[in-house]
């Protein structure tokens, strides 16, 4: 049986992940990746499986290109790079909600007091774009690769688009969820050749997870 | 200096010798395939009307066009694939052809995607068309292919076939409103498993177990007959038994062991009316070839109602998933010097005559980097002229052989020269 390149997500989600993984049986039980290890790539010897640990956001890149076989990353960054990738399975883990939030002050409420031209900081400038362009309502993206609450505070951005869990953050910067863009959670994507060359192994790790939500 | 003066556009590239040479390469073994199967080349403008591009083509695929503007103001377009300017030049030119025809093509396609490996905007492809054709045609396409591919050397690939008429037969018979079979197909056709739950859920369809069903209908011979218990309409029991029908040519061709079935498979072009399908290769994330039947093509550009199958072949992909290298076939350099250009060139001539590779140099280098520039031309031989005081023809040559760098005297009569290189 054809051998799995799995590209995982290095951060929070890398523990539940590996989880599932076990419990789906490509990992062996016993088997333990070094989170704090400078090592990227490991091999399971036993089932021959190799694991890449990417960042969350790049974990599409890999599947996309083949370099990893499936992969498992936020559903936020598979819309956000917008390319061919097979989604097979919703893994319900590291579940968000990608928001647009407001500061306080701005005393705005709802998504219709959103004034045109205004500017939209967030790390997510695909979704946005879209998101505004399918209401008519022309805005200006500036895009940042972190701490995006901060853009409002320091006057670089009227509002920002980013991804929420508790809403802890949010508040703590004095910021608040006016719309949901979307909600998200860990997916499982697989490359459109792998699924086919290694379609057995692929369903039955599918079916394997899949009954692990169903029996809890 | 701007980037655009020495940069080729995004997406596209220029192929030095060793890549162009391995394209040939594939080009020729793909081309005599088609031609065992009576298949001609047919040539097609590069730009065409984009309206009449966009006949039989679904709008979403609108923004994939290169568009330009004349100056009468009509918009042309880059021709994203072939098939529909082959149909359009079969019914514009019908008085001077005869149904059934069989149409090869190796042409340059445009698309304006975002590119990345193994997905440039200009992409060659090879493919063919046969159009008027009879109940063998799908097996016919879907052979040709599968002997196509391996003739360039891949080995290991498998080609992915489905009826559109089975999921348009299921479809049918769902109680669905406007968008929601175009959403439906849209998330089978993406794979998107994961949306297709949501989105049948959402919206609250009764018998969305049959569609849930679709992704897992794959797999050899036997997915045929599950397909058959599942199969709830006229339409989708016809697309299973013309699948059945296909398979049983493709045995008897023993080719089905290249073939496997899956009834989630769609096509982005909306053209289709049968049998598609999708080859791919192990270790290459991305299809090498796609075809399928669209019946309803010739029709739209006005011709009778005709029958036509074909597919095309990524010549860039093929060439990824192939690790020989394209080499020169050059059999030797003659140098010629100021004294002897003359002898150089008659010689050159009787060698060009004789359909040997030749190239002529001027004789103003080293031994050392002559042997060096023969070897990247992969050249076995460096002739060069004894100087005399005749200008007729040399009566004797040396020959440097590049690999033992050794050098001989050879006297030119008939034949010698077959003693030089053996051939």
């Amino acid at each position: 049986m054809g051998k799995i390149k799995t590209a995982l997500p290095k951060g929070r989600m890398m523990e539940p992940v590996l989880d599932i993984l076990k419990k789906g049986g490509l990992i062996e039980p016993d088997f333990g990746v070094d989170v704090s290890s400078r090592e990227l790539v490991f091999e399971d010897e036993k089932s021959g499986n190799t694991f890449l640990l990417a960042k969350p956001k790049d974990v599409p890149a890999y599947v996309e290109h083949g370099a990893a076989d499936i992969g498992i990353t936020g559903k936020d960054v598979i819309r956000e790079h917008g390319k061919e990738l097979y989604e097979l399975l919703d893994l319900k883990i590291g579940s968000c909600r990608l928001v647009l939030a407001v500061p306080e002050s701005s005393g705005i409420t709802e998504l219709k007091g959103i004034p045109e031209h205004c500017r939209i900081a967030t790390s997510y400038p695909r979704i946005t774009r879209q998101f505004f362009e399918n209401r008519g309502i022309q805005v200006e993206i500036i895009k940042l690769y972190g701490s995006v609450e901060l853009a409002p505070l320091v006057e670089l951005s009227d509002f920002i688009v980013d991804i929420t869990s508790t809403g802890t953050t949010l508040k703590e910067n004095n910021l608040i969820p006016i719309a949901e863009i979307m909600s998200s959670s860990a997916r499982l994507v697989v490359n459109s050749v792998s699924y086919r060359t290694r379609y057995e192994r692929i369903t039955d790790l599918i079916n394997q997870i899949d009954n692990i939500g169903e029996e809890d | 200096m701007s980037k655009n003066i020495l940069n080729a556009p995004e997406g596209m590239k220029s192929y030095l010798p060793k890549e162009a040479l391995k394209f040939y390469e594939i080009r020729d073994r793909i081309s005599r395939v088609f031609q065992n199967w009576g298949y001609e080349p047919v040539i097609t403008p590069v730009l065409e009307y984009y309206e009449s591009l966009l006949t039989g083509m679904e709008q979403n695929t609108q923004k994939e066009f290169y568009k330009l503007i004349d100056y009468d103001g009509n918009i042309l377009s880059l021709r994203p694939e072939m098939t529909a300017p082959i149909a359009r030049t079969v019914v514009n030119r019908r008085e001077e052809l005869s149904l059934p025809l069989r149409l090869s093509y190796f042409a340059p396609v445009f698309r304006y995607d975002n590119p990345q490996e193994g997905k440039n905007r200009e992409i060659f492809q090879m493919g063919l068309e046969f159009i008027g054709g009879n109940s063998f045609g799908d097996a016919e396409a879907i052979i040709t292919a599968i002997e196509a591919i391996k003739s360039t050397g891949i080995e290991k690939f498998k080609l992915d076939l489905n009826h559109i008429g089975f999921l348009e037969g299921i479809v049918e018979e769902l109680p669905l409103k406007g968008l929601q079979e175009k959403k439906l197909k849209e998330y089978l056709g993406r794979k998107d498993f994961v949306g297709l739950r949501n989105y049948l859920d959402n919206i609250g369809l009764k018998q969305k177990e049959i569609i849930a069903q679709l992704p897992l209908l794959r797999g050899g011979i036997d997915i045929l007959n599950k397909a058959d218990d599942l199969a709830s309409t006229e339409a989708s029991r016809k697309a299973v038994e013309k699948l059945k029908d296909i398979y049983e040519y493709l045995e008897s061709y023993k080719v089905e062991d290249y073939v496997n079935f899956d009834f989630s498979l769609i096509r982005g072009l909306n053209y289709y009316t049968g049998m598609i399908f999708e080859g791919f290769t192990e270790n290459l994330g991305y299809t090498i070839c796609g075809g399928g039947r669209y019946d309803n093509l010739i029709e739209q550009y006005g011709g009778q109602k005709t029958p036509a199958v074909g597919f095309a072949l990524g010549i860039q992909r093929i060439a990824l998933a192939l690790d020989y290298k394209g080499t020169s076939s050059i059999d030797g350099v003659v140098l010629l010097t100021e004294k002897t250009r003359s002898q150089a060139l008659k010689l050159a001539r009787r060698l060009h005559r004789k359909d040997y590779n030749i190239i002529i140099e001027e004789n103003n280098r080293s031994r050392d980097e002559l042997i060096k520039l023969a070897h990247q031309k992969n050249a076995a031989k460096i002739i060069s002229i004894r100087e005399t005081k005749s200008q007729k023809e040399a009566a004797e040559i040396e020959v440097l052989d590049t690999n033992s760098e050794t050098a001989e005297k050879v006297v030119l009569k008939e034949g010698w020269e077959k003693k030089v290189w053996g051939k």
